[in-house]
């Protein structure tokens, strides 16, 4: 489906592809370069020592969450999980890049595990794609909804707790980073939304690599009287360093970068979702075009951010109790089964579907819609991630020192009011400082899907750009004004009305 | 250490703070309850029934969900162990009140109110 681009045939054109070369050979920014945090990130025990503070903070938020306050604002485990961790988390993508699974704390636990248990298992082949961890995704949305995990301290511990015992368990049985690339549902998330963060791990200079006979980056750099022997891992999600692309399936775990004995694998600034704009074969993945699990990936991390904030406006209130009524539904799993399945399935089927018809049709586009529809899902993630960013940046910024009252109270229950009595009225930045945040990474986010499109709409069609640029450009800003709906709706706060 | 951490919380999923000596019959106006201004209204009585006067009892009203600002009101006592309290709902959803009860003996008490469906404007 992919064509390659056709030689320059206008001025306008050449002065596009000559305005990139610039930008591409242009020395980029490498944060390893940085007095202080460079040394810190190649200091081997780097990772280690992120993931220890991470790792007593998930202890905590466990015991908090099963002993502590049930109410969910008086509990560390619900605060930080679902107002501090989600907009920390997506904050950091968009600043530098997928720092949460650098520090993830079960990949801590699971490495300490693995100094006794040594997995025996390959992960079977026809598991070996994105589908598990799609359905994952959805799933925890879907949970997330019907149980309330908001508001329940204990089920957000048990969360916690069932995600180190499946981390655990996979990674116990079956060898490379399984549960990364495979299964973990936030790992997914991070990556599809990642793919707009401004920095990257890659080649600092390609041509090293080209006269590199190790492969250490991959292989893990082997004691060279024992070659069975690992001093240091490779990358264990089966990136080759030359060849990745992008921040797809990417930890940020650094493996690579202590690996290279050329020194030559940076943390390198680069286009935000500049990976999306094209096609290329990508180490570990292959082309984005071929892998309909990806883009099922990108639609689920697009349509999730809507239903995740439908659930916080009176509106789909009215949707449910019309639903109930109109197929006579006492289920709430029923319902909100449905809900998910139209905005997160059946919308988004009928949307791309449409879009892809349109674009072969208009831009004499020559591919099938459905390979259309695959190729330009991805030009959606940047508008998902305007949104996952103006929710869970709205809960981080409008909830910012809640954290301060609830650790008070956590010391003064645990019988030591060290830090004083809880200042419950010190909550956050207010609403009018937070809602132009909002918009703004609304907009970036629409920026980001409708110049991907465009480029893409470039490469398909060399006659009609315009043509075939248009349906995707127009669901784009389609979404945008749903996105802008929805927060324009007054808060729910997600009432639990929806149970009957 | 965190399998056992987890056990020995196992079994340990505490109540909220509650006196049993101590009930508290509530009611809140106007029904449906919206977001706004809404009048709790709430008579205090001991383990003999008798009411519980003199009482100095402040409201929170919290949502369910984390990292939203609380909103706070005191009582006043319109007869012997009947109360009534003024809270102003700041949005729709689900809401829950805790009453910080200080009894005339000193005696500090928290009882709770879960408000469901909050009606935004």
């Amino acid at each position: 489906m992919t064509k390659p681009p056709m030689a320059a045939s206008t001025t306008a054109e050449q002065e596009r592809i000559s305005e990139e070369a610039e930008f591409l050979e242009a020395q980029p920014f490498d944060l390893l370069a940085v007095p202080v945090i460079g040394p810190l990130l190649r200091w081997r025990h780097s990772r280690t020592a992120l993931q220890i503070p991470l790792l007593a903070v998930s202890v905590v938020m466990i015991i908090e969450g099963l002993v502590g306050p049930t109410l969910s604002p008086k509990n560390l485990a619900t605060v930080l999980t679902w107002v501090h961790f989600r907009g920390a988390l997506v904050l950091a993508i968009l600043c530098a890049g997928n720092l949460f699974c650098l520090a993830c704390p079960f990949m801590l636990a699971r490495n300490f595990m693995r100094k006794w248990i040594r997995p025996r298992f390959a992960w079977p082949r026809v598991l070996r794609n994105k589908w598990i961890p799609v359905g994952l995704f959805a799933a925890v949305l879907f949970f997330y909804e019907l149980f309330g995990l908001w508001a329940s301290p204990w089920l957000t511990a048990w969360v916690i707790l069932g995600y180190f015992a499946a981390v655990l368990v996979v990674d116990g049985l079956f060898t490379h980073g399984t549960f990364c690339k495979f299964i973990c549902p936030i790992g997914q998330f991070n990556f599809i939304a990642s793919t707009a963060s401004p920095l990257e791990v890659a080649v600092r200079d390609p041509e090293v690599c080209d006269g590199c006979t190790t492969k250490d980056c991959i292989r893990g750099r082997r004691a060279p009287s024992s070659p069975l022997v690992v001093l240091q891992r490779g990358c264990e999600l089966a990136l080759f360093q030359p060849a990745k692309v992008g921040n797809m399936d990417c930890t940020f775990c650094l493996d690579c970068v202590h690996a290279c004995p050329h020194d030559n694998v940076g943390i390198l600034s680069r286009l935000p979702a500049g990976e999306l704009m094209s096609d290329p074969r990508r180490s570990g993945i292959g082309r984005f075009s071929r892998r309909n699990d990806i883009s099922a990936l990108a639609v689920v991390f697009c349509f999730g951010a809507l239903m995740n904030a439908l659930g916080m406006v009176s509106p789909v209130y009215t949707v449910e109790s019309w639903l109930k009524r109109t197929l006579h539904l006492n289920s709430q799993a029923g319902v909100l089964g449905i809900l998910f399945a139209a905005v997160i399935v059946v919308e988004p089927a009928i949307l791309l579907g449409l879009a892809a018809l349109l674009t072969r049709a208009w831009g004499r586009v020559k591919s099938g819609w459905l390979a259309i529809a695959v190729r330009y899902s991805y030009a959606l993630a940047p508008l998902g991630f305007g949104m996952w960013l103006a929710h869970y940046g709205f809960h981080f910024f409008t909830g910012l020192y809640t954290i301060v009252p609830v650790t008070q109270n956590a010391f003064a229950e645990m019988g030591f009011p060290i830090l004083g009595e809880p200042r419950w009225t010190l909550v956050g930045l207010p609403k009018t400082v937070v809602e132009p945040l909002e918009f703004g990474f609304l907009l970036l986010g629409l920026a980001g899907s409708l110049l991907i499109s465009w480029r893409l709409a470039q490469d398909d069609s060399h006659e009609h750009p315009v043509r075939a640029f248009l349906p995707w450009g127009t669901l784009s800003i389609i979404l945008f004004l749903c996105c802008v709906w929805l927060m324009t709706q007054p808060m729910d706060m997600r009432a639990t009305m929806l149970a009957g | 250490m965190l399998a056992s951490g987890a056990l020995a919380a196992l079994g340990c999923h505490k109540p909220a703070d509650s006196a049993r000596d101590i009930s508290i019959k509530e009611s809140i106006a106007p029904q449906p309850v919206r977001a706004g201004i809404e009048i709790i209204s709430f008579r205090l009585v001991n383990a003999a029934n008798l009411p519980v006067t003199g009482a100095h009892v402040q409201l929170e009203g919290d949502m369910t969900h984390p990292g939203m600002a609380p909103v706070f009101a005191d009582a006043i006592e319109v007869s012997p162990g009947s109360y009534k309290a003024t809270m102003n709902f700041t949005m729709g959803g689900d809401w829950v009140v805790l009453f910080h009860i200080m009894m005339s003996n000193g005696r500090r008490v928290e009882q709770q109110m879960d408000v469901k469906g909050v009606a935004s404007n």
